[in-house]
């Protein structure tokens, strides 16, 4: 049974709230990322679940067990750490074997054991070496290697692929999904890349400032921004949100509409907007426009389309369904 | 092209030399010179009475003094001396280097405490426990025990009392090492071994200890040396005695050369200094090889 369920759970340092009332139910064999900019709170909360920081008030449970009071040890857990946190006098096979050992696996099952760990991840040539002698990805693949060799209730990520290069993360992100589908374990990864959390999670939760924002489904999470700070954050590039900007709404309505959905037209189609600048990526461009009040507005164009020409004066145009109303004053969803 | 480079090769290497010379000139007038000297001095036998000339005997006096049954015997006591305060000394320092490396409010006090025995020097050791081992007006008779023989008097004790004086006042150094060793070792190492489900035994023994294997080398091969090197506080509290069961080497040279043991005799002097150097350098060299198989370094 690896559910885990956060109730009410709070974390103050002194005075500063870093974890506020957080509500969360993480299903068994579920992939839930915890989304959120840097010092929303989503590592404090990793780290109280994981019960290495102690909780200010509320409840943690992990499968049937309230576990406010547990040690760490005792939780039956496994985590990997963003700077993997491997033992560098420790060969990768004793990095991989700690968590066996410490548990009083006999002998044989340990040696069984890392070597089905290590194989899975292509680590079985590197067992003798010690973690220096890796490479930032291999270093990686043995912090997870470390994770997956017992079977716990559920395996935390902090970040787990923010020291890779790009071409590494894509690669690894995807491994790692399938090793929790395979594993049918229950994951909670934390991370500030949003699109680790679109393409890898079964649910996303959203924090910021230590409250959260939203939980769903990544394509929910997408498509129906609880707020304001939701609908900014997600999404590359970010969601255009224009204060009080449709004629006949309300002053205190902020209107959101992603740059996929806007379309360049001629000076008159839509609302009046000069081209600033167009960034071409290959397979997409976007086309940065300045609107008569000196607001940015970002369009998202096919490549087949014909771009507009620079400084341009142009109408944006976007359907009805596809704008996102906000109360401006708490950014939360209209509607 | 090559005899360029070889030229400006030349005339980098001879830049290099120039710079390392100050640095020789102090070595060689200050180490090299009276260490050969001191060599040759040994070579030498001091006449029984004053004034009479030295006599070249060559390396048997080295042979004679090196076999002799003092030299045994204060070879002996020193290294019982080591055994007394480096294993103490290490040990004491890492219990209180842990202990004073936890998160508690106030722990910079004890931090200050603890390695306030850098700052006493040995001479100030050396009384202040001259004090509390006093029979009359010291602590012990205070607590109403008035030993008899008095314990530096004590040849069972003597040895032993001086091995307190000189792990107390190094304790100073070893915590302020052990600290800074501790301190290095990254936060989230623990993080993982408790997740791991490492109790805090498991910790001390499978991350702290190994982690620390660099300090604790360096501490051991430091602290020995300065136990072989021991001398003020033997010097002050119990000046080589009783019946010679404090004279370890360091106090056998100033012994021979200030006349404690019959007529001035800086041949003599001479050659336990050399023997003292040789044994110091042997066994730095077999630490070196066989501690430091058992150090793990991160790289």
């Amino acid at each position: 049974m690896g559910r885990v369920s956060l109730q009410g759970v709070t974390k103050k340092f002194g005075d500063v709230v870093a974890v506020d009332h957080l509500d969360l139910e993480v299903a068994d064999r579920e992939f839930l990322v915890l989304l959120g900019p840097s010092g929303c709170g989503k590592s404090t909360a990793l780290r109280m679940i994981a019960g290495l920081e102690e909780l200010t008030e509320g409840t943690i449970t992990i499968g049937d067990r309230v576990v406010n009071d547990v040690e760490p040890k005792d939780r039956d857990l496994a985590m990997v750490f963003q700077s993997y946190a491997l033992y560098p006098h420790l060969s990768v096979r004793k990095n991989i074997e700690f968590p066996l050992r410490t548990r009083g696996v006999p002998k044989e099952t340990r040696a069984a054991t890392v070597a089905d760990a290590a194989d899975s991840l292509g680590l079985t040539g590197l067992l003798d070496r010690k973690p220096g002698q890796l490479s930032g990805g291999q270093r990686q693949r043995v912090a997870l290697a470390r994770a997956i060799v017992r079977d716990p209730e559920a395996f935390l990520m902090d970040e787990p692929l923010s020291n890779l290069d790009a071409k590494l993360r894509v690669e690894t992100r995807a491994e790692l999904v399938e090793l929790q589908q395979r594993l049918a374990a229950t994951v909670i990864y934390v991370t500030h890349d949003q699109v680790e959390a679109m393409t890898m999670g079964d649910r996303i939760a959203v924090m910021s400032e230590g409250v959260l924002q939203q939980v769903g489904p990544p394509q929910e999470v997408y498509a129906r921004p609880a707020n304001l700070f939701v609908a900014r954050f997600i999404g590359t590039p970010p969601m255009n949100t224009i204060p009080g900007a449709v004629a006949g709404a309300n002053a205190d309505v902020v209107v959101g509409v992603r740059p996929e959905h806007v379309t360049v037209g001629a000076r008159g189609s839509g609302i009046d907007a000069t081209v600033a600048l167009i960034e071409s990526l290959g397979h997409e461009r976007h086309v940065i426009c300045r609107l008569v009040d000196g607001s940015t507005v970002i369009a998202r164009q096919r490549m087949d389309v014909a771009p507009p020409d620079a400084n341009a004066d142009v109408g944006l145009a976007f359907a009805p369904g596809d704008v996102h109303h906000f109360d401006a004053a708490g950014g939360a969803r209209l509607g | 092209m090559t005899s360029s480079r070889t030229r400006r090769r030349r005339r980098e290497a001879s830049l290099g030399y120039l710079m390392l010379l100050p640095a020789l000139v102090i070595f060689a007038v200050f180490i090299f010179y009276p260490f050969l000297r001191n060599f040759q001095l040994g070579f030498y036998l001091n006449p029984p009475f004053p004034n009479l000339p030295k006599r070249w005997v060559g390396f048997d006096q080295y042979r004679d003094i090196l076999g002799s049954d003092s030299f045994i015997s204060s070879l002996k006591t020193t290294v019982a001396f080591a055994f007394m305060t480096v294993p103490a000394g290490i040990g004491l320092g890492l219990a209180l280097a842990v202990t004073a490396n936890r998160r508690l409010r106030g722990i910079g006090v004890y931090r200050t405490i603890f390695s306030s025995t850098v700052a006493t020097s040995v001479a100030v050791a050396a009384v202040i426990f001259s004090m509390l081992f006093n029979p009359i007006v010291g602590l012990l008779p205070w607590l109403g025990i008035s030993p008899t023989p008095p314990i530096i008097e004590n040849p069972n004790l003597a040895l032993a009392a001086v091995a307190l004086v000189t792990v107390w006042q190094t304790l100073g150094l070893t915590f302020i090492l052990l600290s800074a060793g501790l301190q290095a070792i990254p936060e989230d190492l623990y993080e993982a071994a408790q997740v791991d489900g490492a109790g805090p035994n498991t910790r001390f023994w499978r991350i702290t200890i190994p982690m620390l294997s660099p300090t604790l080398f360096f501490a051991v091969v430091i602290g020995s040396i300065h136990a072989f090197q021991s001398f003020g506080q033997i010097d002050i509290i119990t000046s080589g005695g009783p019946f010679k069961r404090t004279n370890v080497l360091t106090y056998s040279i100033y012994g021979e050369l200030n006349g404690t043991n019959g007529p001035p005799n800086p041949g003599k002097a001479a050659v336990l200094a050399i023997a003292l150097f040789a044994i110091t350098l042997g066994l730095t060299a077999v630490q070196m090889r066989v501690l430091e198989r058992r150090v793990h370094y991160a790289r």
